[in-house]
């Protein structure tokens, strides 16, 4: 398997770049002094970013670093200074301050997690050999070059090259989820010559060998060095290390040098800074940002060349009792001049307000509450794994809202991988479903339903779920097809046993095999050990041995496996495979097996069930031996020796005798299919990218909905080269081309959703029609297409074809070309991208899409810990994203309307005043009531609207997929509507200035007091301001909590009380003007009148569209508001779109899922600890795998040591000659 | 004209008489005022120049920097202005007198012209005897008198506790305002009823200049109500929004009865 690493991570480009010189990586083993002298970086680990001292410093660098944050600045520094300050810096610095703070007081804590996990990491335990010596030290004290002693389940420390283990010929084995997300066992081995030193630590510690090999890089799979010692060499490849973030599994212990230590390693390497990711709003905010700057200077430029000619015409004149300032000149241009242009700057500091800086506070704020929504949220919490949702990163939420492309990986997310022995057919009959013994219907699975007790076997399985008691009957009965079924069963296989405290345990490369080997042994059909040449089964109790003569193994295109047993002098052959393959190799007659067979292998896969058939050959020993003896000769050939192999192959398997069919269901995890078909109804389209094979990956594609009958036609992109990919791409392009106007013609597609209310409808609610959506092709694209399909040239057409299809599976996949399929559609479509997974072979899609969402409770933590949100389940993303996630883009896209609406109808009031105040930049407002307004009057009521306004209730998100689509639109914010809402700022500004204008001119008291001086017009003109925006708040919020009810009540308060605190107890130079306005009825009329005029046009327009053109979240929420008026009734007539259960197409699914090569581990003895009974009969071992797998053959000897011929090689590692390892265990 | 007079030589003396009639009495309380145009008592420099703490009683030979230029004298003489800044240097101080031809001097009360609040609030005179406390400090550079001579007659209506500076230092919103000049004291005889029709006479001693920026300055005579003084835009926004508002309900039910979706 050609994996690719991933692209380069900046830690690693860093790392070898100050480390240029070293081109190669010398080391000797047991000598820190001669290692001393390279520097190679030692064991410690650091994530974090800051320590106690550099905090300060560096994070006030890396926050201004932030474009608001040095603006800010920047406006502070001129309001220091005199000439040109309109307002005290304290309003900029107050906020400033505090935003500052806040993100420290975050960035800090974060940083303090990094500290904390690091010196976990750091200090856990390993044993080092000291001078000969064992010794237990902290991971970070490890060095390059030191010997480790590892041991079962423990995580490896370094990269390392192995030196001894406990098992036979040096090997060892590893799971390498953390690395690749790949779950099966790998095995390494390590050189013959240093597994001699066994555990003699001693000998370890006196091993000198010393290691030439490549620099730290990051390809997990690649590994080039030579080990010198006691004057050979030897060479050293990927096999003979074991990484960092291993597992060592079914090994006891093992030495390793350490070759790589801590920021080297290569899963350092790999672990690539996580991008910083921002939502589209946030791309779409900066943007907004710099054109409100732009309107801001053009709005200061304004004032400044209207300050030029105030100057000149009035304001010079206006000298005998206001002079100028000293520093301007005296000649009326120049001095006009010189303030017209400080006044730029006074404006820029009154206007500021315009770019909130409280506005990306107030995001993150709310951002990070919506966060805290979706931890708590009950719905999303799994039960049986205790894990709820988390949100991992708190700044993507209302992105959630907008997911376009959802990627899934299929293994462990939309399936549990967990394989069970479902049903089967024998010899005619099938087995499996519950019959009602009355009716004789098919029952479903219920809650209740028993399970047949299998306790009676000794080594029955709890776990083994099985509901058809006619099975156990038929095997009682000593039915014989049914014992030979289930014979095969336990025998046909390379499922390896263990004994793991005292009970019989499995060790399958594939869940697939485990899952059959282990039906037939809670059936009776125990398998019990195996060696090299023969099988050991239990059959009812009753020991049966059988002499293993070959194992035909599985690969690819045979996609089938079978074993040539002998038992009592009988030789019989034992094949499972694929349903065609096995059909085209039986006896040539029509026999009614096959025909019934046939007939419950088309249910089975109709019910997405992976299948397999079962067939058996006897066979004559002078065939058998002539076969051998040409099988020994192909096996042996040097040329050509898969295909001469594959036809020997072929010559023994046919004319066989159909047993059965097993079919082994690859359980989707619950509600799946449910939670896929309402998220395509939301307009969202899922991609499944996974590493399964392309019929695997159909049958999953069925079974969880993204494939249904519906379908015009399944496309299968399989070409091996550029040009077959290209042309498959065009004709997949053609299809859709027809398709299309083929529709055209019938009117086109219907998938349209309707709501109607109709007069009945009022009595029960109101029903929503949701059509269904039928034909649409779906594509099915190989990973080695998918390279050629990812070229630049062919990328515009893969695209173009793929998006117009409705589901697409990629198969095969590598995690990069996971992560290049994600940014083709991210770059290309610009449409938000959500990636699933559960694997570390996930990560890497994970981090390229916009949300990467992890499936926790599973063993391997990095998908998780690379996400932005961990699901325990995939179902939860239903209610994630059309819950959770609409409404935090609905709430955050009200907010910002609502946001930068009160913020222009704050600051444009002092646009206005200037044009009567000679564009002196003047402010109408309290400088106070300037500093508190955004963070205290008006902030709380607009985040809680940011927090808990919801349009529509959860249930009725969840019921109307449909409600979800507007995000995919950015309908709800994006340009057009800021317009809007700058422009209902700017006019409720103008009102604002204009009716208190009018009224206090000329304002008298009816005491006679002049009433029109500045302190009392501007409290007058922000009184009102917050009632009005507080008044368009309270119309904003369609969802009233108390919380509401608090805010919007207690920020009128608040302004009241803070208004009165600082005139009247710290002594405000505005005191007594709020009060002595409003004892004056005036100031009550002008307030309706203002509050009136500002509302009443919201009001009608709202309600014209409403009442005219009302969106489909309007008319539900009608519904809901009906619904709650009389409760009861309505809820059974909503249809809820159930989830259907189609019928499928007939197909054929197979269930071989594992890697081939491993017929010949087996034969070869290599893998067997203990051989039972030494075979003289066959000491040749006979199955020579056909291509070798990549990870999980054994290694080939590799050139400097090996002095034999590669054929010769197996002779010498065949059982009898193996020395050490093997007997000294038994 | 005064207003040259004054433009030439700005001590001189110049008074300038107005004669108007009242067509019908101004029953209840009348109330003077005086109105300046083209004035910017909001601009922001003139605003700022004040020193609060100064006003409050709190005399420091140095004032707040707020006040330039009119913090101290002139270069050479050092003594602190008092009150500083440039709106108190621009207090207004024609002399208004009203002289009725029937019962000749009209009396006015230049007393509960100021808030009770700012009064009360934000001036203080310094402790101990006013001519004694300003010593050390200059009168601003336009004022003819000195801040404790503001009003020869009422003792306590000196210092920054003159309610005409008050008045004056409240800076109004727009540069065109009116502020309250005195009232008519109504307890005289002739004079409990209000204004009655009549002629009058106006005789102001011009010292105010506004000729400079093309300002111009008015006397207003006026009585209040519940409202205030006469001012017709509250009434007349009130018909046309309660017409809007009406015109609007009817148009909606329109559409809710027309089009209106389900």
């Amino acid at each position: 398997m050609a994996r690719q690493s991933r692209p380069t991570s900046s830690t690693s480009t860093a790392s070898t770049r100050r480390r240029r010189g070293e081109t190669e990586r010398r080391i000797r083993a047991n000598d820190r002094e001669f290692n001393a002298q390279f520097h190679y970086a030692n064991n410690y680990i650091k994530t974090s970013k800051y320590s106690v001292l550099t905090f300060l410093p560096l994070n006030l660098f890396e926050q201004f670093q932030r474009l608001a944050n040095f603006y800010f600045l920047c406006l502070l520094v001129l309001q220091m200074i005199p000439a040109i300050s309109s307002l005290t810096p304290v309003t900029t610095a107050v906020p400033l301050i505090g935003v500052l703070a806040l993100t420290a007081v975050k960035d800090a804590y974060d940083d303090y997690q990094r500290h904390v996990s690091d010196s976990q990491v750091n200090n856990r335990k390993s044993l080092t050999l000291r001078n000969g010596k064992l010794v237990e030290d902290k991971w970070a004290q490890v060095q390059v070059g030191d010997v480790i002693r590892m041991e079962n389940d423990q995580f490896v420390a370094a990269d390392m090259l192995l030196l001894s283990t406990s098992e036979p010929n040096g090997l060892c084995y590893i799971e390498t989820a953390e690395l690749d997300g790949e779950t099966n066992l790998k095995c390494r081995q390590c050189l013959l010559e240093t597994a001699e030193m066994g555990q003699d630590d001693a000998r370890i510690g006196a091993f000198n060998g010393e290691i030439l090999c490549e620099t730290p890089n990051n390809l997990l799979n690649k590994f080039e060095g030579v080990l010198t010692w006691q004057g050979k060499s030897y060479a050293l490849d990927n096999d003979k290390v074991v990484l960092r973030g291993c597992v060592l599994r079914n090994t006891q212990w093992c030495y390793g040098m350490v070759i790589f230590a801590g920021k080297d390693t290569k899963l350092m390497q790999n672990s690539g800074k996580t991008k910083f990711k921002r939502t589209s709003i946030d791309r779409l905010l900066n943007f907004i940002i710099i054109g409100i700057v732009f309107f801001l200077l053009s709005m200061c430029l304004f004032c400044t060349i209207a300050c030029g000619f105030w100057e000149t015409i009035t304001g010079r004149h206006f000298q005998i009792y206001l002079p100028w300032d000293k520093l301007v000149p005296t000649d009326p241009t120049e001095g006009a001049t010189v303030i017209a242009l400080l006044v730029f700057f006074s404006y820029a500091i009154v206007l500021n307000t315009v770019v909130p800086i409280s506005l990306y506070v107030s995001v993150e704020v709310i951002r990070f509450v919506q966060s805290f929504l979706i931890n708590w949220d009950e719905h999303m919490y799994h039960e049986k794994s205790g894990t709820s949702a988390k949100a991992r990163t708190t700044t993507l939420n209302e992105e959630l809202g907008q997911i376009e492309y959802i990627f899934s990986d299929k293994t462990g997310t939309l399936t549990q991988n967990i394989m069970t022995f479902n049903k089967c057919s024998i010899g005619e009959k099938c087995y499996g479903d519950i019959i009602d013994e009355q009716t004789g219907e098919v029952l479903e699975l219920a809650e209740g339903t028993v399970p047949i007790d299998f306790s009676a076997n000794p080594d029955y399985e709890p776990e083994f779920k099985f509901y058809d008691k006619s099975l156990l009957e038929a095997v009682r009965r000593k039915d014989e097809t049914v014992h030979s079924f289930f014979k095969l069963l336990a025998l046909c296989h390379t499922v390896m046993p263990d004994e793991k405290s005292g009970r019989l345990e499995y060790q399958a490369q594939s869940p697939d095999e485990a899952a059959l080997v282990s039906a037939a042994r809670n059936f009776g059909f125990v398998f019990k050990e195996r060696s090299p040449n023969s099988i050991t089964i239990d059959v009812m109790g009753e020991r049966e041995v059988y002499e293993l003569l070959c194992i035909l193994d599985f690969n690819n295109v045979r996609k089938r496996m079978s074993v040539i047993l002998r038992k009592d002098g009988k030789l019989r052959l034992f094949c499972k495979g694929a349903d065609n393959v096995i059909y085209e190799r039986l006896k040539n007659n029509s026999d009614s097996r096959k025909i019934k067979t046939q007939d419950h292998l088309n249910k089975f896969a109709g019910e997405g069930l992976r299948t397999l058939c079962l067939a058996v050959r006897d066979l004559d020993d002078d065939f058998f031996n002539d076969w051998k003896n040409r099988h020994q000769a192909a096996a042996l050939s040097l040329d050509n020796r898969d295909e001469k192999l594959d036809a020997i192959y072929e010559e023994i398997e046919k004319d066989m005798e159909l047993l059965g069919a097993t079919a082994i269901e690859d359980k989707l995890q619950d509600g799946v299919p449910q939670a896929i078909s309402k998220l395509a109804q939301a307009g969202i389209k899922i991609w499944v990218l996974t590493g399964d094979k392309q019929e695997t990956a159909i049958n999953i594609g069925y079974s969880c909905q993204l494939l249904t009958d519906d379908m015009a036609e399944v496309f299968i992109v399989d070409a091996h080269t550029f040009e077959e990919v290209e042309l498959q791409l065009g004709k997949l392009k053609d299809a859709i081309g027809n398709l299309e106007k083929s529709d055209g013609v019938n009117g086109g597609p219907t998938a349209v959703s309707v709501v109607t209310f109709s007069e009945s409808d009022y009595q029960h609610g109101c029903s929503v029609e949701e059509p269904e959506i039928s034909g649409g092709i779906a594509l099915v694209i190989n990973g080695h297409s998918l390279v050629h399909a990812l070229h630049p040239k062919l990328e515009k057409l893969f695209l173009e074809a793929a998006s117009q299809c409705k589901s697409v599976i990629c198969c095969r996949v590598t995690p990069l070309q996971k992560a290049m399929v994600v940014e083709l559609i991210k770059k290309n479509k610009h449409a938000v991208t959500l990636a699933i997974g559960d694997g570390a072979n996930d990560v890497s899609m994970i981090k390229a899409a916009h949300i990467g969402v992890g499936i926790s409770g599973q063993e391997g933590m990095q998908a998780v810990l690379a996400s932005d949100y961990s699901l325990p389940q995939f179902r939860f993303l239903e209610r994630l994203l059309l819950v959770h996630g609409r409404w935090s883009y609905f709430r955050m896209c009200k907010f910002l309307r609502y946001f930068f609406y009160k913020n222009f109808a704050f600051t444009l009031c002092h646009f206005w005043f200037a044009f009567f105040c000679g564009f002196s930049a003047q402010t109408l407002f309290d400088p106070i009531f300037i500093s508190f307004y955004n963070l205290f009057y008006t902030a709380l009521p607009v985040m809680s609207l940011g927090v808990f306004d919801q349009d529509v209730n959860d249930k009725n998100s969840l019921s109307y997929p449909k409600l979800y689509t507007p995000g995919h639109q950015d309908l709800l914010f994006n340009k057009k509507e800021f317009l809007k809402s700058a422009m209902h700022g700017f006019f409720t500004s103008c009102i604002l200035f204009l009716v208190p204008y009018g009224t206090y001119l000329d304002g008298v008291s009816p005491k006679g007091h002049a009433l029109s001086d500045h302190m009392l017009f501007g409290s007058v003109v922000a009184t009102i301001l917050i009632i009005v925006v507080t008044a368009q708040i309270a119309l904003d919020t369609a969802y009233w909590t108390w919380w509401s009810h608090f805010t919007i009540w207690g920020s009128l308060c608040i302004y009241f009380a803070f208004t009165f605190i600082t005139n009247y107890v710290f002594g405000g130079s505005y005191v007594g003007s709020l009060s002595k306005a409003m004892i004056e009825p005036t100031f009550w009329f002008t307030t309706i009148l203002t509050v009136t005029l500002l509302i009443v046009p919201v009001l009608a327009w709202r309600f014209y569209f409403v009442d005219v053109k009302p969106t489909l979240s309007d008319r539900v929420r009608l519904k809901q508001r009906l619904e709650s008026l009389r409760s009861r009734q309505s809820q059974d007539i909503l249809r809820t779109p159930s989830a259907r259960r189609t019928r499928r197409s007939i197909r054929s699914g197979y269930a071989f899922a594992h890697q081939e090569g491993f017929g010949r581990l087996i034969t070869s003895g290599k893998i067997m600890r203990k051989i039972p009974r030494p075979n003289t009969d066959f000491s040749f071992p006979l199955s020579f795998g056909s291509t070798i797998g990549a990870s999980l053959s054994p290694r080939k000897p590799v050139v400097a040591t090996s002095s034999s011929s590669s054929a010769g090689a197996f002779n010498n590692l065949a059982p009898p000659e193996i020395p050490g390892g093997f007997n000294e265990q038994s | 004209m005064c207003a040259d007079v004054i433009l030439k030589d700005p001590t001189s003396e110049c008074t300038c008489d107005i004669t108007f009639t009242l067509d019908k009495d101004f029953a209840g309380k009348v109330y003077m005022y005086y109105g300046l145009t083209n004035f910017y008592q909001n601009h922001r420099r003139y605003v700022k120049s004040r020193d609060d703490s100064q006003l409050l009683g709190r005399l420091n030979p140095k004032p707040s920097s707020d006040c330039n230029p009119f913090t101290t004298t002139n270069a050479n003489d050092t003594r602190a202005i008092a009150p500083c800044g440039a709106i108190a240097n621009s207090l207004f101080n024609d002399e208004i007198e009203l002289i009725s031809e029937k019962l000749g001097q009209v009396k006015l009360l230049n007393t509960g012209i100021a808030w009770p609040s700012d009064k009360k609030m934000k001036f203080n005179n310094p402790s101990g005897d006013l001519t004694e406390a300003f010593k050390e400090y200059a009168k601003p550079p336009n004022w003819r008198k000195n801040v404790y001579e503001l009003d020869p007659n009422n003792p306590d209506n000196n210092g920054f506790e003159n309610e005409d500076l008050i008045v004056w230092m409240r800076t109004s919103a727009l540069p065109t305002f009116r502020k309250l000049y005195r009232r008519v004291d109504h307890t005289a005889t002739g004079f409990v009823q209000g204004l009655l029709a009549g002629n009058y006479l106006l005789k102001i001693k011009y010292n105010y200049s506004v000729k400079p920026f093309d300002g111009t300055k008015r006397v207003i005579l006026s009585t209040t109500s519940l409202l205030g003084g006469k001012n017709p835009f509250l009434g007349i926004a009130y018909i046309v929004v309660g017409s809007i508002c009406l015109l609007l309900g009817v148009l909606f039910l329109l559409i809710h009865i027309k089009c209106g979706k389900r």
